[in-house]
């Protein structure tokens, strides 16, 4: 049985198709990714694949996220890859989607009615079920959520101060996202550094190109997590504000006469380290500008980035009453070894110090321990495999099914 | 005597300091209200100075405490916008007093003044750097508050300890890092309802939130009355709630919810502040009968013994600043009697010997 597994993120998408083999494992046949889908930039996007020990880089205008899994499914097609069933990563189930579903008539409906909960994320992950329904309409596609991972938070941490008659009425409450990658990364922190999920006390960072945030892991389920309702909450991202006063906003639409959906768009499209910096959503791009000309804004954009980064890995510490490790994972937190040292300048109050040398040495495809020998808290890189997850869990779903 | 307005939600409150004495009164917001304030200068007799308080000084008011002249209140009215409700008041009451008392000096005090140089990557809001330019930025509040917790630890240590968590506890409960006396972070952002809830403000929330009940059909004003009077513990509770509501009816479940959630953002600020100070050296606690607090102080105390806090439940003092620091305690902890109308009598009489000087 083969499955393959699509997983949007913000500005790429990743693809995997594994193979279940007779011991049950699950081993990678082919894995991929198009990299800056939708992003205006000094680089061009591309597509990676890597299949039967052979890399190609094919460099091309990707407009969207359909455009990018029509280019990988031609590929498929073009190199005989069989797969019999297609995965996807859905960032925001609401309340009604928690775990792992088949695709029909009634969970595509629900999936429609989660849109606004995950207005740039729940469209683009949309838009490739559709096309994948379009190409392939025998294969049976089911949907794994993000936020099931933090089902776990307690009431007080979820619950916005606002009239309890409205939540009741529009189920507003934290969510959370990257549940998939948080699942992951706490398992595999637990395997390296030898200990039971339930003894460690973990804040991991989900640094993304696109969306980041940050959770706060206590025996092995999530207890808080900066995301809230939608993905626009929490940490500054690319292009999404993170944190921001609500008054403010609103003050905004009557200066700027925004019209909601466009204020909800501003924030979201406009915001983040590219409307600081003015350069790019790309924080590689933003530390590239810190000597030329791009004025102060660039290392303004970064210094929010890691002190916002900072408050939250504080916040977590004291909420969880301590830390055993701290983990960064995807792609900023696996490369990029400057926002990694900078956020660990002065946390010698927790207990956290880097080894710089190891810090930017850190290899990518596997786990490294980053901090220094005498640090009470251990600093780990952990390449993230959400699309591992998203595979068991269809892979669950498919026996438990008898599909 | 000196006397300075102070506008409240409701009402105008009036302070009436001298170097013996204090006292407050309300004056109820009318159309005649001009004409009461005259007559009850009037009795007063000898006015030595007017002061202001203007709860929000944009990028314009620069200094805490500062001399109001004919010359400079147009800055004031400049500010109207940032907080309407309540900086109307004051300059309508500073101009009154200007016009009227052209003999004596008047005296504007600012409560985001202190805030004005909160470090670049504190004060910006990460969203388009042309509204940055435009004024939109993280402003700050309660900065006399938390500036004179600030000289209250100075002059108790008489060395100067480096990295401070100021909480004040209240219905409008906010809280400031201070690293050598400057601010480095604040709860407060734009305006006063970001960071913690309150008795009727939802502090905190994902903005997502405001499209989707518009998308409902809410107006603006619906919603922003929503949030900003009808939420918080308000909100939680579905009656009208204050914070020392709260702490009495504790043993309700409905009130406990909302106390917990309370207490979790005072925690994760706490936490977060910490971190932008690299630790903390000194954690006060500032309210009104800020003994009324002790039980969510210990609590919240407790959740910090992990970073070596060591506390005293039974301090045997009742000073003002009162040291509750346990032995080998790594960090210091005081609880600090919030007066108001203290803090406004040392500023002034500094102030105008200063001036004097």
């Amino acid at each position: 049985m083969n499955i393959l597994v699509f997983n949007c993120g913000s500005s790429s998408l990743t693809f995997k198709i594994f193979n279940s083999t007779v011991n049950g494992n699950l081993e990678v046949v082919l894995s991929g990714k198009a990299h800056r889908v939708g992003v205006k930039g000094s680089e061009s996007s591309f597509i990676e694949y890597d299949f039967k020990g052979l890399k190609t880089k094919e460099e091309k205008i990707i407009k969207s996220h359909k455009n990018a899994a029509i280019s990988i499914l031609n590929f498929l097609k073009g190199n005989d890859v069989f797969f019999n069933y297609i995965g996807h990563r859905f960032v925001h189930g609401g309340e009604y989607l928690n775990k792992t579903v088949f695709l029909n008539k009634s969970t595509l409906e629900k999936l429609r009615q989660c849109i606004p909960l995950a207005p740039i994320h729940n469209p683009i992950s949309l838009s490739v079920v559709y096309e994948c329904n379009k190409q392939l309409s025998d294969t049976p596609q089911f949907v794994t959520f993000d936020s099931a991972f933090h089902s776990s938070i307690p009431d007080y941490a979820f619950t916005y101060a606002i009239p309890k008659k409205i939540i009741r009425k529009f189920s507003f409450r934290k969510y959370g996202f990257h549940g998939i990658s948080y699942s992951y990364v706490t398992r595999e922190a637990s395997r390296y550094l030898e200990s039971s999920p339930e003894d460690l006390k973990i804040v991991a960072c989900h640094l993304g190109t696109g969306g980041s945030s940050v959770c706060a892991i206590q025996g092995g389920r999530s207890i808080d997590t900066s995301m809230g309702y939608s993905p626009l909450t929490g940490l500054m991202m690319s292009t999404r504000t993170g944190d921001i006063d609500p008054i403010l906003t609103m003050y905004l639409m009557v200066a700027y006469d925004f019209r909601p959906d466009e204020l909800i768009n501003f924030l979201n499209k406009k915001s983040g380290l590219l409307g600081v910096s003015g350069v790019s959503s790309d924080i590689r791009d933003i530390i590239s500008n810190f000597t030329s000309k791009g004025g102060k804004r660039p290392e303004l954009a970064f210094n929010m980035y890691i002190h916002r980064l900072k408050k939250y890995i504080g916040s977590y510490i004291v909420v969880l009453g301590g830390i055993d490790a701290l983990v960064f994972t995807d792609d900023i937190g696996i490369h990029n070894w400057l926002v990694r040292e900078k956020v660990c300048e002065n946390m010698g109050w927790c207990g956290i110090s880097i080894d710089k040398e190891s810090n930017q040495k850190s290899i990518l495809n596997s786990i490294s321990l980053i901090s220094s020998k005498h640090s009470e808290v251990k600093v780990l890189c952990i390449p993230t495999e959400e699309e591992l997850v998203i595979a068991m869990e269809g892979k669950k779903l498919i026996e438990d099914s008898g599909k | 005597m000196n006397i300075i307005f102070e506008p409240v939600k409701s009402f105008l409150k009036l302070y009436k300091i001298d170097s013996s004495t204090k006292s407050e009164e309300k004056i109820e917001l009318k159309p005649t209200m001009e004409e009461i304030i005259s007559e009850r200068l009037r009795k007063i007799g000898k006015v030595e100075a007017l002061g202001y308080i203007l709860y929000h000084g944009g990028e314009l008011i620069r200094e805490s405490i500062s001399l109001l002249t004919s010359e400079n209140i147009s800055k004031v009215e400049e500010c109207i916008k940032f907080s309407p409700e309540y900086n109307e008041l004051t300059f309508n009451i500073a101009s009154y007093g200007l016009s009227h008392f052209t003999s004596i000096p008047h005296i504007l005090f600012c409560d985001t003044a202190f805030f004005f140089n909160l470090p670049e990557e504190a004060n910006t809001y990460a969203v388009p750097y042309q509204l940055r330019e435009q004024y939109i930025r993280r402003y700050g509040g309660y900065g006399i508050c938390h500036q004179w917790t600030w000289k209250q630890v100075q002059s108790f240590y008489q060395e100067s300890t480096s990295r401070i968590l100021s909480i004040y506890l209240g219905n409008f409960t906010n809280i400031t890092a201070l690293k050598n006396g400057r601010p480095v972070e604040t709860t407060i952002g734009f305006t006063p309802i970001e960071g913690m809830p309150s008795s009727t403000s939802c502090g905190d929330i994902d903005p997502t939130i405001i499209e989707q009940l518009y998308s409902t059909g809410l107006s603006f004003p619906e919603i922003k009355q929503l949030l900003t009077r009808e939420s918080g513990f308000t909100g939680l509770s579905g009656k009208k709630t204050e914070l020392l509501d709260i702490l009495k009816r504790i043993d309700h479940p409905e009130y406990f919810a909302v106390y917990d959630i309370y207490r979790y953002n005072i925690l994760k600020h706490i936490g977060a502040f910490i971190s932008i100070l690299g630790g903390v050296d000194t954690i006060v606690f500032v309210g009104k009968n800020v003994k009324k607090f002790k039980g969510l102080i210990f609590e919240i105390c407790e959740r910090l013994k992990f970073l070596g806090l060591k506390y005293k439940k039974n301090p045997n003092s009742i000073a003002k600043l009162l040291d509750i620091t346990a032995r080998k305690s790594s960090i210091k902890v005081f609880c600090l009697e919030y007066d108001k109308a203290e803090i406004l009598r040392n500023e002034i009489v500094d102030f105008l010997n200063r001036m004097g000087g």
